[in-house]
């Protein structure tokens, strides 16, 4: 996002509407480049009164900021909006995760902090070879995942508001996995929040006893898809 | 998304706060094609999920967003945020980003009335619940449905120290893409502070820009006016 200065009146009125707090106050208003995520919240906003806040046209890398910022935009991969993933929304009908599997989702830069793809490759590498990633996920497809460095280099730099690594494995490997995350949130510039997948036998969540046995203690609140989606997959 | 995923705080303030989201998986072709046509199923989500007075709910109408935000009045619309009313929300068929669209409740009973009606309906269509677990696990006891599949939050890992405080975070986790900025709430609990402006208008004016609409404008005013009761 910019800020054309001849239209600018210097109101101040969009500063409050960046979640990064890009727009900086000097002589003129400005929109710092390096902070600004592309997620478009000043210009939605309708904070400016004057036409001044617009959206120049962004080439690769960095219209990966606005693709993971913008939650109205689709990614182009998943043709999903918000942050482009699916992961247990629809496991009834996609059976994604299966009994005895525990799956991750991993946001970084949430909430409101932001983060750059190198923090994203940082822990990417962490868990590449020993869990399984999802395909359909707009970070996957910009890694690989076998070694867990991005496949182009160019967007290490690229921040973004926050963006989802998303992967699963067996359930006896599951704290495995979370005691890797532990290091990994330690060697990181931003934060992440933990998701743990867990499919059902009934009304018991066989994972969460594992969890709670190992030391964690799972918030009270979270998602439950209550299995009305049909075709179903068992 | 993971976006009503993190919603913090207690749990009495939570148990205010149930959001319902509907999904058609882009992969799954056979969901689109179940039983009735997927306009026809899309109405009549719609019109169970207004009949128990949600605090939020988007939908889709002749190619246009409709966002309804309780409190949320055509005076106060700005930019790309424009305010649409239950009734036009009741003549929506089609789902968001071709397959997606929330709603937002205040109370299990709401909840529960929603679950009960979309279970008979049998419109294929996939049910999210965020929510309190226990109370989201109590509900699907009572109206028979067996939860299929959970995701649960072990909280925030990392630079923590770059949190913003209560009650901002439990303002801002409610728009999950972190649209609303601790600026902004930070400046409209001021106003709220020193009179210019109501508990309610500041909710909504926070609540439009989760594009989403996936914002509980009744908890947010509740958790301002708490905010500023300690404070004095």
């Amino acid at each position: 996002m910019k800020i054309d200065v001849e239209k600018c009146v210097r109101c101040q009125s969009c500063v409050a509407y960046c979640p990064v707090e890009a727009i900086k106050v000097s002589e003129k208003l400005y929109i710092d480049q390096e902070t600004c995520v592309e997620c478009g919240a000043c210009l939605k906003s309708g904070a400016c009164k004057f036409d001044a806040i617009y959206q120049p046209e962004l080439s690769w890398p960095r219209v990966l900021r606005g693709h993971f910022s913008d939650p109205l935009e689709s990614h182009p991969l998943t043709r999903i909006s918000g942050r482009g993933t699916c992961e247990m929304k629809t496991n009834d009908v996609t059976g994604r995760f299966r009994d005895g599997e525990v799956g991750f989702a991993l946001e970084l830069g949430r909430p409101g902090i932001s983060a750059s793809f190198a923090d994203l490759e940082k822990v990417f590498m962490a868990l590449a070879g020993r869990v399984e990633f999802e395909p359909l996920n707009p970070v996957t497809s910009l890694l690989n995942v076998d070694t867990g460095r991005l496949k182009d280099a160019r967007i290490g730099g690229e921040r973004v508001l926050s963006a989802i690594i998303e992967c699963k494995t067996t359930e006896d490997r599951g704290l495995e996995i979370l005691d890797i995350l532990k290091r990994v949130a330690e060697e990181i510039d931003t934060v992440f929040s933990v998701c743990v997948v867990n499919k059902c036998r009934g009304y018991e969540v066989p994972f969460k006893k594992t969890l709670e046995e190992a030391g964690y203690t799972p918030r009270i609140n979270g998602k439950t898809n209550v299995g009305l989606g049909r075709p179903f997959v068992e | 998304m993971t976006h009503t995923h993190h919603r913090q705080g207690s749990r009495e303030s939570l148990k205010g706060d149930y959001v319902v989201l509907y999904m058609l998986d882009p992969e799954v072709k056979a969901q689109r094609a179940y039983k009735a046509p997927l306009k026809e199923r899309v109405k009549r989500l719609n019109e169970i999920c207004l009949r128990y007075e949600p605090v939020a709910i988007s939908a889709k109408y002749d190619e246009k967003r409709l966002r309804y935000l309780k409190g949320w009045e055509k005076r106060m619309d700005s930019g790309v945020h424009l305010s649409s009313t239950l009734e036009e929300i009741g003549r929506a068929d089609e789902l968001l980003d071709e397959g997606l669209g929330h709603s937002v409740y205040t109370n299990r009973e709401a909840l529960k009335g929603v679950l009960k009606d979309l279970k008979a309906a049998d419109l294929g269509i996939s049910v999210v619940v965020s929510g309190v677990f226990d109370d989201v696990f109590d509900v699907c006891r009572e109206v028979g449905i067996v939860p299929h599949t959970v995701n649960m939050s072990l909280g925030t890992w990392g630079k923590k120290e770059l949190l913003p405080e209560s009650p901002m975070l439990e303002i801002c986790t409610m728009c999950g893409h972190a649209m609303i900025s601790v600026k902004l709430v930070e400046s409209l609990i001021e106003r709220v502070e020193k009179g210019a402006m109501t508990f309610e208008d500041a909710a909504v004016e926070m609540g439009k820009q989760c594009t989403c609409n996936v914002f509980n404008t009744v908890r947010a005013a509740e958790l301002i006016r708490q905010h500023l009761n300690r404070k004095s």
